[in-house]
């Protein structure tokens, strides 16, 4: 008698039982499937996370602002008399300070990212009509940092920084709307601010495509297409430049970084951290440089899944337990209640072996079922439950819900160890009671009424 | 015609609960031999240790004590293992209460032996298939158990016992649970297997009557062999 055999004969015993074989494997079913489930969810949230970030900008982004440090309160009064503390010429960020810094740091930063919002409400007229615009002052490297893709013409460049020319990217949005989808490179384009209805020029020297998901936040994703806002995106100096003759204060308090690949994002955060604390803040230590990286950031997000799938597990590895002292209990009956049969094998020739494997084999596919349909639930649960999660998402935080895209996966690994697992439990809890019907002497088994 | 063995037991006893102040003596020495082709009826009261002495030949059992040759080898002190191959193999059993399993059907029953002899399924299909054809059951050879009569149950069996060729054919009151009827219709296929395929057929009972249609009539009383009487038999 061979396996298949075994098989055979094991599916034919719980066919003739089908709502215990259901009840049996219950526990494994429940057990399995909330690991799946769990599984799934925590591998479907890093993948999508994961995944996010890098259209966000990649793991080699790094963000840094300027934090006042505060000082250890002794009373709420003392707490209400703070005041945040003003920064001093030597200790203000500068595009010039910016410039040296990444000078020091060439070898492991691609680019110095600053922006600085010149208008934020505008209309621009072309050759066809007029659209809505903001004007937005950035550095080279903000297209590659913020993963947009320029279509025609150039970037703004380190020398349209440094002269803080009047040059311009405009997005194809623009393009097709105000110009009629006519290239307006080379040429002077008009923007008159909603505010004050001041006029400023740029020289278009390039066109990017325009992402509503990277750079609409905190706009109505129902408005169409043609009344979109799309920024123009200037020289950083040009738009600092201006708003200071205007009477603005300079308010570089935040910067990105891009690294260069390969290099560590985590230990270049803490030395561009400790770069700018020794060089301007350490003479009044009021003030101290944070870094965040995304790389860190998505460790910090797998550490704490890791810890919620090893919680859930140890839970369902309990259940798994229980469960298979169920199937050993009703393995037990079931050798009891079929005493007649065994005897009856043992004197058509059954050998003890040929019984211990039937019972075995009854008990592994009782087992190895369930798991596969904990695994189908477990699925199934993991599935509905991430798409849950990203409408949830979506709902309480559009701008959030508008990058994410749910990407569902079921970890291998997990399923791979619940199959792997569920036979072993078959195997463990199996074992003594086909051992019990082996040993059965055939006189008092065909005896047995 | 020379006449060899098949059954030859020599000094068997048989006791239970050896070396405890229950001890129990159920076989006191038995000698008996059976020879190939013969139908030999074996009777006794209940409690005289037919029972026993049927456990012993069908090899479901060892004795305590003698020895047991089953076609010329001593089968007394084997294990377990070797047991199942000559039950397999050898013998072949029929119950007072049919002994089927009753979630599988006719045929599948009749495969049970088949199966333990490794016969491939559709070989073994097929040889099912002949001997529910030689007991008349081939008509209903899906149907489960509970859906054959005692008579047609008991013929299932009887092809069961018959799958692997055995010599013996070792039957416990075959007919005990079935009507005098349908008793009949079995004692003739018992009848007809002795004298078409030459079985050698041991029958345990407790019927003066039935033990009459056999060759040989060995009466056993308190574990001891009373008397041993060639019949004429029905076919002589």
């Amino acid at each position: 008698m061979n396996i298949t055999e075994s098989i055979r004969l094991s599916f034919e015993s719980l066919k003739s039982n089908k709502l215990r074989s259901f009840l049996t494997m219950l526990g494994i079913i429940i057990g399995i499937s909330a690991v799946i489930t769990i599984t799934t969810i925590g591998n479907s949230l890093q993948k999508t996370i994961a995944s996010t970030m890098r259209e966000l900008g990649g793991t080699n982004l790094i963000y840094a602002y300027v934090n006042a440090i505060t000082p250890e309160f002794e009373t709420d009064a003392e707490w209400e008399a703070w005041q945040y503390p003003e920064m001093t010429k030597d200790e203000q960020l500068t595009y010039e300070r910016l410039s040296e810094f990444q000078t020091d740091f060439a070898d492991r930063v691609e680019a110095v990212v600053v922006e600085e919002m010149l208008i934020s409400a505008a209309s621009s007229t072309g050759d066809k009509s007029s659209a809505k615009v903001s004007v937005n002052g950035v550095t080279p490297g903000y297209l590659s940092s913020s993963k947009l893709t320029l279509i025609a013409g150039r970037d703004i460049s380190d020398a349209d920084n440094k002269q803080a020319k009047a040059t311009a990217l405009v997005s194809d949005l623009y393009v097709k709307y105000a110009w009629g989808g006519q290239n307006p490179i080379g040429r002077q384009i008009l923007v008159q601010s909603d505010e004050d209805g001041t006029v400023q020029k740029f020289y278009v020297v390039g066109v990017y495509h325009y992402d509503a998901r990277k750079q609409g936040s905190g706009i109505d994703t129902k408005t169409p297409e043609k009344d979109t806002v799309t920024p123009i995106l200037v020289p950083y100096t040009y738009a600092a430049q201006t708003n200071q003759a205007n009477g603005m204060e300079n308010d570089l308090q935040s910067f990105n970084i891009m690294a260069k690949d390969g290099v560590d994002a985590t230990a270049l955060s803490q030395d561009i951290a400790t770069y700018f604390d020794q060089k301007y803040f350490s003479a009044n230590g009021t003030f101290e440089l944070q870094c965040y990286d995304m790389a860190s950031e998505l460790g910090q997000i797998d550490q704490v899944l890791n810890v919620l799938t090893i919680a859930i597990s140890v839970i369902a590895a309990i259940s798994l337990i229980v469960g298979g002292v169920g199937v050993m209990n009703i393995m037990l009956v079931s050798v009891v209640e079929r005493t007649r049969e065994i005897g009856i094998r043992k004197a058509l020739g059954a050998k003890n072996k040929s019984i211990r494997r039937q019972f075995m084999t009854e008990a592994v596919v009782i087992c190895l079922m369930g798991g596969v349909i904990g695994i189908v639930i477990g699925i199934l649960n993991g599935f509905l439950l991430s798409q849950v999660a990203g409408m949830l998402v979506s709902s309480y935080e559009q701008e959030l819900g508008s990058m994410l895209h749910v990407t569902v996966s079921p970890s291998i690994t997990a399923i791979i160890i619940s199959v792997v697992f569920s036979m072993l439990i078959g195997v463990v809890f199996g074992y003594y009671p086909a051992k019990r019907a082996a040993n059965m002497s055939p006189i008092d088994a065909l005896r047995y009424e | 015609m020379e006449r060899t063995n098949v059954i030859d037991m020599q000094g068997i006893v048989k006791r239970y609960y050896e070396g405890e102040p229950n001890e129990l003596e159920i076989l006191h020495g038995i000698d008996l031999k059976v020879f190939q082709g013969e139908f030999v009826s074996i009777v006794g009261e209940s409690g005289s240790g037919k029972s026993t002495l049927m456990n012993m030949i069908g090899a479901l059992d060892r004795p305590t004590e003698g020895q047991y040759f089953l076609g010329g080898r001593d089968i007394s002190k084997l294990q377990d293992e070797e047991l199942s191959d000559i039950r397999n193999q050898e013998i072949g059993f029929v119950f007072q209460n049919f002994c089927l399993i009753p979630r599988m059907s006719a045929v599948r029953n009749v495969e049970i032996p088949l199966m333990y002899a490794n016969m491939p399924p559709k070989q073994r299909r097929e040889r099912a298939m002949e001997l529910l054809a030689l007991v008349g059951m081939e008509e209903r050879a899906d149907h489960k158990p509970n859906e054959l009569s005692g008579g047609q149950n008991q013929r299932v069996a009887i092809a069961r016992a018959m799958a692997n060729d055995p010599h013996i054919l070792l039957a416990d009151e075959p007919t005990g649970a079935l009507d005098s009827k349908t008793g009949h219709l079995v004692m003739d296929i018992f009848h007809r297997l002795h004298e078409e395929q030459d079985k050698t057929i041991v029958l345990i009972t407790h019927s003066q009557e039935l033990a009459h249609e056999t060759e040989r009539m060995i009466t056993i009383s308190d574990g001891r062999i009373i008397a041993d009487k060639e019949l004429g038999g029905e076919m002589e």
